[in-house]
């Protein structure tokens, strides 16, 4: 039963932001999976944000109080566009025998990391440690205090721990198996729209292809739904593949609601952990040298709603946590043999085939073999890619207690998909062979 | 080199394959292996005796109580804090740390896990021993 009712609250966080996005027209109509793709994590985003002006109000959070004005701006949003409702099925693609066995692959898979999510209760340490943790703090007190940021001191933004409190709330009790649901839904939502971004540009066949190489990684699956689900660090993927594909299409059309639609997307992945504040800035740069460019300068206000949550957290966390900043427990230190192991440490989990099949060899191996004409796409990709490779690595340098062992596995899911992006790219646009095979639709 | 990259292709879309099947044979070995525990048996599963002990702690405790806790094993105060919610857990680092914090007098309980130790001003109101291994524990409370 639990897992209905969570079930059904995905369903709704999902609606929510699907309705907005459809509402609002911030993407272009005519792509229904496309928008779907983004909804829950948009969804999720509206709904964090809910809790922590509640928390902050004052206003309690009953089941009532928190639905009721999501379904008034639903309801508004319906009736507004009436005349841009159209119930139509889409149109049955014609499928080859090679696409059906992927299409089967990917079914299976995702059946699995499901029942994988269901099976058994939390247990990986960071999330009931941390993540899940803060959830049922914030759900047994009925709001956010200051003694849970003394309880729970890792200090780090709250929106996966509102959205597990989210789930809590809606089922009346604490059941962290029903909640890692909510890691299968980023898996899904993240599969979804890796599939329509490659899809809008290549064939189908191609998409499905990249689509299942990502969603048949190990490491990927773990966090879906297996032993590491309930963490933040495939969220963190999602938003981080969400808004490099939002930017493109900013760059690409120049248009505002793609704009602001990113910096939404930029402003919640800058609030899932530390780590989505450099991936954040790295995308905005990209996003700020096309207005400048441009001369779009009016476009800088949607800036604001990228930098305010920030902003606000940050003044927050000043405020009632003032204890803990990242550099007072993982001070600087300079060490050769810190350098050497974060370098090899890393190597290690590059060719770590069980966690990422070919993944980081074959990217680094086409990056270096194979040449392409310059594509702007990969141009930004691979800078992003690399820029916060280099924020890890320099963490690992130069920080007391900062190690590839504990923690690279996990961070390089922060940007596996945009890495599994730019390789389908790159190889589109390379001679090879068995692109002309793959590739019907080409750009 | 051309070759060498549709061959690593190649073998990454059969490792993809490979691993849908290993997953599907997996799922149902997992059946079997969690599907019939009750949730008990599960959380035991994953955290033995620290989820045992941790029950054992409400039980005996009020909601708000505050809790002295020794024990050499970090997942014991991890497991602990997360299970016995919202009761107040703080971890001695050792045993100086532990002196320290027990002349405070702020805690109404003291809890030792896998240690045994003497202290003034508290008498042990309970006793946990592990049913499957050798962990035990022992509960005090102010006097």
């Amino acid at each position: 039963m639990n897992a209905l009712i969570t079930s059904l609250t995905i369903l709704f966080i999902s609606s929510l932001g699907f309705i907005i996005i459809w509402g609002f027209r911030l993407l272009p109509p005519k792509n229904n999976l496309l928008a779907a793709a983004y909804s829950y994590g948009l969804g999720v985003g509206l709904i964090s944000m809910q809790l922590f002006i509640y928390a902050r109000l004052h206003i309690p959070w009953h089941k009532e109080l928190l639905i009721f004005p999501w379904l008034v701006l639903i309801v508004v949003l319906l009736i507004k566009n009436r005349k841009a409702i159209h119930l139509r099925l889409p149109k049955k693609p014609k499928l080859g025998i090679f696409e059906y066995l992927l299409l089967v692959g990917i079914f299976l898979t995702i059946s699995y990391v499901v029942f994988e999510a269901l099976i058994r209760p939390v247990s990986v340490w960071d999330s009931w440690a941390m993540w899940l943790f803060k959830a049922k703090i914030f759900f047994m007190d009925g709001g956010v205090f200051t003694s849970a940021f003394h309880y729970e001191k890792s200090g780090y933004p709250l929106v996966i721990n509102f959205l597990g409190t989210f789930i809590y709330l809606m089922l009346g009790r604490v059941d962290d198996s029903a909640v890692l649901l909510t890691s299968s839904a980023f898996y899904l939502s993240l599969a979804l729209l890796f599939f329509c971004s490659l899809n809008k540009k290549f064939s189908l066949r191609y998409a499905l292809l990249f689509t299942f190489l990502l969603i048949t990684t190990q490491n990927f699956i773990r966090q879906g739904g297996r032993i590491e689900a309930g963490q933040a660090d495939l969220p963190l993927g999602y938003y981080a593949f969400a808004s490099l594909m939002l930017l493109f299409n900013y760059l690409k059309n120049s248009d505002k609601k793609s704009l602001l639609l990113m910096n939404i997307f930029v402003g919640i992945l800058s609030l899932i952990k530390y780590e989505g504040i450099p991936l954040g800035i790295a995308i905005q740069l990209f996003a700020l040298i096309h207005i400048y460019k441009h001369k779009l300068y009016t476009h800088l206000w949607y800036l604001l709603f990228w930098v305010t949550p920030l902003i606000d957290w940050q003044v927050y966390r000043t405020i009632y946590q003032p204890q803990n900043s990242y550099f007072e427990s993982h001070r600087l230190i300079l060490s050769f043999n810190k350098i050497v192991n974060a370098i090899f440490g890393t190597i290690k989990e590059f060719i770590n085939l069980k966690s990422w099949n070919m993944l980081w060899i074959i990217y680094f191996y086409s990056l270096f073999w194979v040449k392409v004409k310059y594509s702007k796409e990969l141009v930004i990709a691979n800078t992003i890619i690399f820029f916060q490779l280099s924020i890890y690595m320099t963490m690992y340098f130069f920080t007391v207690g900062n190690g590839p062992e504990s923690s690279i596995e996990r961070l390089l899911i922060h940007i596996a998909p945009i890495v599994l992006f730019s390789l389908a790219v790159r190889l589109s646009k390379s001679p090879l062979s068995f692109n002309n095979i793959l590739l019907k639709k080409e750009q | 080199m051309k070759l060498l990259l549709f061959f690593l292709f190649a073998l990454w879309i059969i490792i993809g394959f490979f691993n849908v099947a290993y997953n599907s044979k997996k799922a149902i070995s997992e059946v079997k292996e969690w599907f019939f525990l009750s949730d008990y048996e599960k959380r035991h599963k994953i955290f033995g005796d620290l989820y045992d002990f941790s029950l054992f702690l409400n039980q005996h405790t009020e909601r708000d109580a505050k809790i002295l806790l020794f024990s050499k094993d970090g997942m014991m105060y991890g497991v602990g804090r997360y299970y016995t919610y919202p009761r107040d857990i703080t971890p001695a680092k050792d045993k100086n740390d532990f002196i320290r914090l027990i002349k405070s007098k702020q805690f109404k309980y003291v809890l030792f896990y896998d240690e045994k130790m003497t202290i003034d001003g508290y008498e042990q109101i309970a006793f946990f021993k592990s049913k499957t291994a050798v962990n035990f524990g022992s509960l005090y409370k102010q006097k």
